[in-house]
């Protein structure tokens, strides 16, 4: 009864899927093909119920506010001021340009919350300039799309506020929870790309110039202040989550009009439209999401699974990479914010069951599938990184496996060391 | 003829990018407001505003479904478009007709029960605002009927798209 | 686990607001699995958490999308709005007096419009979830002392006029982000039971909790008209009996922990406040004078004498 009720769920939903309905329409369309089995009752009402339920959320006002920033940045030209920043500071580093790739994906990550706005925005520019360099196509593209996925983990993070609204966490402790986790990341990265630069006996850069250097960074400072604005802002105790986003987004545009001379690429207008376009498109599957947990819940399916994984295992460990192998999985077909949406109200109860943190749980949850975003069959950065560049999907993935390894392995250690997430929240006392 | 049709069709596409624009505006002023009242105005003037929280989400559920609306409209909704590549034209056709159709579904359900809703919440206050017109209860039903309307519109301009073979359409590419 | 709509004697699904494990929740799983002894499962009620707030859940109720709920005081507020300071700060002087109010003719027109508005039907009395206190970094021995200063209070239109109309600076913030706020000084109080401030960790970001006992807060039983009716007259009888015992025994057995919970957070080095509570009450009669000339009826004083 139950393994057909879940299958019900889940294949469905990917049938749907698979013939290109979009998510938010399919989420609410297997709803109410469950709806009609005799299982549950048929109600018009509950759907508009659960979908106006779904969208009534003050904290979910965070996504079009990030969103936007990340869009503005790119038009008011911050992007490549950062990508020049980083250049200077890596300097004469073998291998250089690879590491001002990584470098400004980090400081970029402090202020947009999606991978795909760094694949989009600032990949299209570290990879034109690995291409001057010289360096070979696949591996500029590899550097480029997997230091993108740095992005949702640092804070601000759309994924993580998204998981941090179905979890009802605290979305400010899920973001300082992420900051370890994403610069390991990052350091990392840095160290496969030295290695990379050894083998392959790439050239030096110029070496580091004190006057350069402080050249570059009294450009890039007004927008180097947006990280430290949020981050400074929410231990500082100026603002919440939500209001982190504002402040970013007023901040931004004060510096872009003050410092940086205004709209440099595409059109004001355009720009906010696009963010509206792209928040309206979350926040609908955010609410038919709502309806689809609704039912999830209805049929009793967490506690049904709970008792089944729970019946496996006990060991919180060994129970969380049961998990992450799930949503490994999941990740290779789903696109992140329907994972989300449909694995954390199955998830949560387990997790509960078990004793593992939901901060701990969210950021593994975050880190599975943004590996996701790096592998085919569905994954969103291959196919953003295919446009904004000159090589071939198969070629970028090819390229792509050596970066997968180090990845798994800090995902290995973010799972068994929960020390690794929970220690700055606990540190500056937020739980 | 049809292009007197044509020319009304792009006003109130216009038109409705324009009140789409102004609700975002407005709810980002609303939450900036909020933060003012309490480090600013309040402090100097003893104004709190407390219904600045309920007023922002009740902008944020309005755009949701007057923005899905325009997502429709943009063929902007986040799609997992695996299949449609592989097809001929002619199959691609028909299942994007097929799509179109199962989203008409939806949407006539969605309809039906926000009307439902309505009548069942009339006069019912939200959060700390006040009852006047458009920011009570029922008026966020009204926001789901209205964007369901309006997404109606563009699924079946989408399926005549699809009658008469526009290729732009069946090979959109795979949104984020 | 088995679903269906209830209608013929099966799962009856109550939402409840409060999170899983709270007291409420723990003493209706017991209820729920004595009724479905006594009835031979006839009667089979599961309580859930998860699907909402109060208004998610009632409106679930009355739409049939489940068969009842565990909610707070909101149906007052929405049913019948002009009795709303039976759950409003400073109203009352003890519990005694609020749970009477309740019981009394004042609140008929709450529980008939629930039925006929909102299919559903409250059974059984109050459950007593214990007085509000105000927590802070300071004490508030008077009205006085909470001038001008940032606290949280929950989206409740009459409750942000009554904190407004005292002198505080009230702030409207999501209970979910109220410990961070608290902890970076976002707002610098709140008010809630001694229980909540103690289960939610509230006392390492607050130093002082006052004893305003300004309102007691409620918890209440909602059944839908459909899945009451679905009910024999015998196991109806039984189930408000035994409800209405069970909920009694968790009333006394909250007020009796209420004091250890103020133990606890003393022993957790809070200080515990007595306040001047003669001050704070003069101190809201001007405002609630107002709300009554303006949303509430009868009158305060015919209130006070219930
Ligand atoms: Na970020
Ligand atoms: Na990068």
């Amino acid at each position: 009864m139950d393994v057909v009720l879940i299958a019900l769920f889940i294949l469905v939903l990917l049938a749907l899927y698979l013939i290109g309905v979009p998510v938010a329409f399919a989420l609410g369309l297997t709803s109410l093909i469950l709806m009609l089995t005799p299982m549950v009752s048929y109600s018009p009402e509950l759907v508009a119920q659960t979908l106006v339920s779904g969208a009534d959320s003050f904290v979910l006002l965070a996504i079009p506010l990030f969103l936007l920033t990340g869009l503005y940045m790119n038009s008011f030209g911050l992007t490549s001021i950062i990508f020049d920043f980083a250049e200077e500071m890596i300097g004469p580093i073998r291998g250089g340009i690879a590491h001002v790739n990584i470098l400004a994906s980090i400081l970029f990550s402090g202020m947009t919350g999606t991978a795909a706005a760094d694949a989009a925005g600032l990949g299209a520019i570290e990879y034109e300039a690995m291409q001057d360099a010289g360096y070979e196509k696949g591996y500029s593209a590899a550097v480029t799309g997997s230091s993108a996925i740095i992005g949702p983990i640092i804070p601000p993070s759309v994924p993580l506020i998204m998981y941090g609204i179905l979890a009802q966490v605290s979305i400010g402790v899920l973001f300082i929870a992420g900051i370890v986790p994403g610069l390991i990341m990052g350091a990392t990265l840095l160290m496969l790309c030295t290695y990379y630069a050894h083998s392959h006996g790439y050239e030096r850069g110029t070496w580091w110039s004190l006057p350069d250097i402080w050249e570059s960074f009294k450009t890039a400072a007004p927008a180097l202040g947006t990280p430290v604005l949020i981050i400074g802002g929410l231990l500082g105790g100026f603002f919440t989550a939500t209001e982190a986003g504002a402040v970013a987004l007023f901040y931004t545009l004060f510096v872009g009009y003050v410092f940086y001379g205004g709209v440099e690429n595409g059109d004001f207008v355009e720009t906010t439209y696009e963010g509206v376009v792209t928040t309206a498109a979350l926040t609908f599957i955010v609410a038919s999401a709502t309806l689809y947990g609704f039912l999830v819940r209805r049929a009793q399916l967490p506690d049904a699974l709970a008792e089944a994984v729970i019946g496996v295992t006990g060991d919180p460990t060994l129970l969380l990479l049961m998990i992450v192998g799930v949503l490994l999985i999941v990740g290779l077909m789903m696109e992140t914010i329907a994972a989300i949406t449909i694995l954390t109200p199955v998830f949560l109860p387990v997790i509960d069951v078990a004793g593992i943190d939901p901060i701990h749980f969210g950021i593994v949850m975050i880190l599975t599938l943004m590996i996701g975003l790096l592998t085919p069959p569905f994954g969103i950065i291959l196919f953003i990184l295919e446009k904004v560049t000159d090589v071939g999907l198969e070629r970028i993935m090819r390229s792509m496996v050596p970066f997968y390894i180090p990845l798994l392995i800090i995902l290995l250690l973010v799972v068994v060391l929960p020390g690794l997430t929970l220690w700055l929240p606990k540190f500056v006392g937020l739980i | 003829m049809l292009g007197k049709y044509q020319f009304k069709a792009k006003q109130a596409n216009r038109l409705l990018t324009a009140i789409t624009l102004g609700i975002f505006t407005v709810m980002i002023a609303v939450v900036g407001l909020q933060m003012l009242a309490r480090w600013v105005i309040g402090p100097l003037f003893g104004i709190y505003l407390p219904w600045t929280s309920s007023l922002s989400r009740l902008l944020l559920i309005c755009l949701t479904f007057v923005g899905a609306a325009i997502a429709s409209r943009e063929r902007e909704h986040v799609t997992v478009n695996l299949l449609m590549k592989y097809l001929s034209p002619r199959a691609a056709r028909a299942l994007a007709i097929a799509q179109s159709l199962l989203v008409i579904g939806f949407l006539v359900v969605l309809l039906h029960g926000a009307v439902a809703m309505y009548d069942l919440t009339v006069d019912r206050t939200f959060g700390a605002l006040p009852t006047y017109p458009m920011l009570t209860n029922e008026w966020l039903y009204v926001y789901v009927i209205i964007g369901g309307i309006l997404m109606l519109i563009y699924v079946l301009r989408d399926i005549v798209s699809a009658l008469v073979g526009n290729e732009a359409l069946l090979h959109s590419e795979t949104k984020r | 686990a088995s679903l269906s709509t209830g209608s013929d004697g099966q799962t009856l699904l109550f939402g409840s607001v409060y999170p899983s494990g709270h007291v409420i929740n723990e003493m209706a799983i017991d209820w729920a699995d004595s009724i479905r002894e006594e009835t031979d499962g006839r009667v089979d009620i599961t309580i859930d958490e998860g699907f909402g707030g109060e208004r998610e859940v009632m409106e679930q109720t009355s739409i049939g999308a489940i068969e009842g709920t565990l909610i707070g005081a909101t149906w007052v507020l929405q049913q019948a709005p002009s009795r709303y300071w039976v759950e409003s700060p400073f109203v009352f002087d003890s519990w005694e007096q609020q749970r009477r109010a309740y019981m009394s003719d004042y609140l008929d027109e709450a529980r008939e419009n629930l039925k006929s508005e909102a299919n559903q039907r409250v059974v059984g009395p109050p459950v007593y979830r214990g007085f509000r206190h105000t927590t802070g970094n300071q004490g508030f021995q008077t009205p006085s002392d909470i001038e001008g200063v940032n606290i949280r209070i929950p989206e409740v239109d009459p409750w942000l006029n009554v904190w407004e109309g005292i002198g505080a600076a009230p702030t409207t913030i999501s209970f979910d982000e109220l410990y961070s706020s608290l902890q970076q000084g976002v707002v610098d109080a709140q008010e809630n039971p001694a229980e909540t401030v103690n289960s939610y960790s509230l006392y390492e970001v607050q130093s002082h909790i006052t004893k305003t006992s300004h309102l007691a807060s409620t918890g209440w039983f909602t059944f839908s008209e459909d899945a009451w009716s679905s009910m024999s007259d015998d196991d109806r009888e039984l189930v408000e009996e035994t409800l209405t015992d069970s909920i009694e025994e968790l009333s006394a057995d909250i007020e009796q922990s209420e004091s250890e919970a103020l133990d606890e957070l003393e022993d957790g080095g809070m200080e515990v406040v007595e306040p001047d509570r003669d001050a704070w009450l003069s101190a809201a009669e001007p405002v609630l004078e107002e709300l009554f000339e303006n949303q509430w009826e009868p009158s305060l004083d015919e209130v006070r004498n219930i």
